[in-house]
């Protein structure tokens, strides 16, 4: 998958929690990304099968009185190419921006 | 340009904006999905997603969706269009393969099959996983080597149900539907066996692709289970609903037994519209037994749920269900016990009290209930006998 400015920022935010499950508006909202990009990298994502699908319990969509809302987890898979991704876009200076509060986060 | 500016920011203007964005973001946004084929799973995702929002965000998201809907929809849609008519321009038509040309070679039914199949499977993937696997067009094989590299370990995984159970059913869909299609030739054609399916897998090159050990498997296993996950034997010939052909057994069909067969709808049913229905047989002493499918098949139920008001396999097993019990053959547990015949067709006496009795049924919902005596049924039974020979040809006039 070709390393965009989007891609690092939607990876991201799913690596922020690798293990959870991400529902779009709180995806586009912690990355940043307008939902037309972000749909179609979580596509791409599903393609590569770096993420799985699956849709809210009707249950509890039934209880908000809503449709069930589609999440997305990531993958083993994903979690090790998004690792290595976001590895490479710190070393990339178009990047820099990006990941290095991230880097200071992590160092403080 | 002056008149034109003046109507662009006039109020009727503002005021539509203001309704079409600010109070029915839903009503448009459900317009804009309709940009996605019927089966994306997008569809579904964006008006689940609207509901996250916070209302004031909603006209903006919306119109954002516009711009998704038509890169990640219609585009992709205008594609397969065009690659179908590329598709049906540069390719014979399948559908019309002669009975000959499908019994001598089975890639042809492949062939024949393509189309058909691939519409079905795509709507039960569909159903399966609520996304993105098969598309209509897309080529047997093609499908079938992707549902195998799905099973050993690919790029998707199967959630609802195994990948191999997943390719069980859609080759059990195929063996129906081209057995289906071939009954309705005129004259019509022989059915397809299943060593010719398995035959024209093995033209198509699924040896070459799993491995001899594992084409074996799926051989054996398509052997087993295809035959039993349809409603048709090995050799292609409808399996189910059958009434048997012999006289029944003496002393056991008594019009003089005060037995009643009534239905009505199941009561766990929500929709309305498409309502299955429930029998019960009612005996002296107010022994009853209800029955929801006929014959009952663990494997296999819902191909045999109980229905009426209309021609079809429901009525087909409610009528075997009333004449099984009324010609004193019993109410088989299993397909393979008393009452059934595999391997044979729908008796022609059966296919008349389908016809004329079951599928006269009322089946307006609240009014889809009736009741039926034990005489009445072998009195319909003693005049069809009359008037007709096994075979269900009328009898000359004497």
């Amino acid at each position: 998958m070709r390393r965009t400015y989007a891609l690092v920022q939607v990876g991201l935010a799913l690596m922020d929690d690798a293990s959870a499950r991400h529902w779009g508006y709180e995806l586009s909202k912690r990355s940043g990304v307008r939902s037309p990009v972000m749909y179609r990298i979580l596509q791409n994502m599903l393609d590569e099968g770096w993420l799985s699908d699956g849709w809210e319990e009707q249950a509890r969509a039934g209880r908000a009185k809503r449709p069930p809302r589609r999440y997305y987890e990531l993958t083993d898979a994903g979690k090790i190419e998004l690792g290595a991704l976001i590895a490479e876009a710190r070393r990339d200076a178009r990047f820099r921006t990006l990941v290095a509060p991230q880097i200071a986060g992590i160092s403080t | 340009m002056g008149a034109v500016i003046f109507h662009v920011i006039s109020w009727p203007t503002l005021g539509c904006a203001l309704l079409v964005w600010g109070f029915a973001p839903g009503a448009v946004l459900r317009l804009i999905v309709l940009l996605y084929p019927r089966d994306h799973p997008r569809r579904r995702e964006l008006i689940g997603e609207l509901h996250a929002h916070p209302r004031i965000e909603r006209p903006f998201w919306v119109a954002e969706q516009l711009e998704t809907a038509l890169f990640g929809g219609l585009y992709p849609r205008i594609a397969r269009h065009l690659h179908r008519l590329t598709a049906s321009s540069s390719q014979p038509q399948t559908t019309e393969v002669s009975a000959a040309s499908l019994a001598s070679s089975p890639q042809n039914v492949y062939r024949h099959l393509q189309a058909g199949f691939a519409e079905s499977n795509a709507q039960r993937c569909v159903e399966y996983e609520d996304n993105r696997i098969f598309h209509p067009g897309d080529a047997f094989i093609d499908v079938l080597r992707w549902l195998w590299g799905g099973i050993e370990g690919g790029p998707v995984t199967v959630a609802a149900i195994s990948g191999e159970s997943l390719a069980c059913t859609l080759l059990a869909d195929h063996f129906a539907a081209v057995n289906a299609i071939l009954a309705e030739q005129e004259p019509p054609a022989a059915p397809m066996t299943i060593d010719e399916m398995i035959t024209g897998l093995g033209v198509a090159g699924l040896g070459r692709y799993v491995g001899p050990a594992e084409y074996q498997r799926i051989c054996a296993m398509i052997r087993e289970d295809v035959p039993a996950m349809t409603g048709y034997t090995a050799e292609g010939k409808l399996a189910h609903l059958i009434v048997p052909r012999q006289e029944p057994p003496a002393g056991t069909s008594d019009a003089s037994v005060p037995v009643t067969y009534s239905g009505k709808p199941r009561e766990d049913q929500d929709d309305v519209e498409t309502w299955l229905g429930q029998v019960t047989i009612t005996e002296p002493g107010d022994s009853r037994r209800t029955f929801t499918h006929y014959p009952e098949h663990p494997d296999d139920p819902d191909h045999r749920a109980l229905t009426w008001g209309y021609t079809g396999s429901g009525p087909l097993a409610t009528g075997a269900l009333i004449l099984n019990d009324a010609l004193g053959f019993g109410t088989p547990g299993t397909i393979d016990h008393a009452g059934v015949m595999p391997g044979g067709v729908p008796s022609p006496m059966l296919v008349a009290f389908t016809e004329y009795i079951v599928a006269k049924f009322p089946d307006q919902r609240g009014r889809a209930s009736w009741q039926l005596s034990r005489r009445a049924v072998l009195e319909w039974v003693s005049k069809w006998r009359a008037e007709n020979d096994a075979n269900g040809e009328a009898r000359p006039e004497t």
